[in-house]
């Protein structure tokens, strides 16, 4: 999964390293107030359309890795409950002057022990806080990784990614002892 | 409706990744020919000919994921398509370091 705020670089990445041009599927949200609208109220619900970005690598003859772009407001939690089944991990995705966007991501996969790596998305390779500010501000455990990389450049991708499947082969390792 | 306006009661074996194909024997199995079917379902069972995920026919198809879900579902209900049922559990080991490999492979 590739999450992140809005115009955060979601599609970007997933762009940089896909071996097929990005692909839109749209998924139909019926949000009824969530979190949002006093419940003393009648509250009519909403339809929106989500709009997701995909797209895919292949690893082997039978073995496809596909990245989901997905939107990082906590509203879109029902997303990643769908989409975090079966997931390696996840990428959060960041732009470092806009932090606060990446909170709810970080949050929902902490609680869901997915793992995943917030990676800073450097525009014209430039950071508006270091690394350790971003950890900090955060409030990021010193286990999870964070990372600047440049969402345009395919090998930075592949290489925020293998930071992401470290984290996640660690994880499974310790599954499989732990059983 | 191509759904009759159902909008849950999807199979939980197909996720977005979930890979879908076309059974050879689909229409000898219903005796309805894939031509006979509605339009949307003839091009999902068109993309299937090759293993091709959930979201690609959403997306190709252009149809609501979650309705591509359900009429996956059905097009799985009457023999047309094979499901590749999505793993219970996270990744193992063995299936990560392949990930691993085939990324480091990028250049």
């Amino acid at each position: 999964m590739v999450a992140g705020g809005f115009g955060v670089g979601k599609t970007t990445t997933v762009g940089a390293i896909s071996e097929i041009s990005p692909l839109t599927t749209e998924a139909v949200m019926t949000s009824a107030g969530v979190g949002v609208d006093d419940p003393g109220q009648a509250t009519g619900k909403t339809t929106t359309t989500v709009a997701m970005d995909f797209g895919c690598v292949t690893i082997d003859r039978s073995l496809k890795l596909y990245l989901f772009g997905t939107p990082g407001q906590s509203r879109f939690g029902f997303m990643w409950d769908d989409l975090s089944h079966g997931a390696l991990g996840a990428l959060v995705v960041v732009d470092s002057s806009r932090l606060d966007d990446c909170y709810p991501a970080v949050d929902y996969f902490e609680r869901a022990r997915l793992p995943f790596v917030v990676a800073v998305n450097a525009f014209d390779g430039k950071l508006a806080h270091d690394l350790d500010e971003v950890r900090w501000a955060l409030a990021i455990d010193e286990r999870i990784p964070v990372v600047a990389f440049d969402a345009r450049n395919r090998i930075s991708v592949r290489d925020a990614l293998l930071v992401l499947l470290d984290r996640a082969l660690d994880d499974a390792v310790r599954g499989q002892t732990a059983q | 409706m191509l759904t009759s306006g159902r909008v849950d009661g999807v199979d939980p074996d197909i996720g977005l990744e979930t890979q879908v194909t076309a059974r050879s024997d689909g229409p000898l199995r219903t005796g309805v020919p894939v031509s006979s079917l509605a339009p949307e379902l003839r091009t999902i069972t068109a993309l299937c000919a090759e293993p091709i995920s959930v979201a690609e026919i959403s997306a190709r198809a252009r149809l609501h994921l979650g309705v591509t879900r359900i009429l996956v579902g059905d097009l799985r209900a009457a023999g047309y398509l094979d499901v590749h049922a999505r793993e219970a559990a996270r990744p193992d080991p063995d299936t990560i370091l392949r990930v691993i490999r085939g990324l480091r492979a990028i250049s």
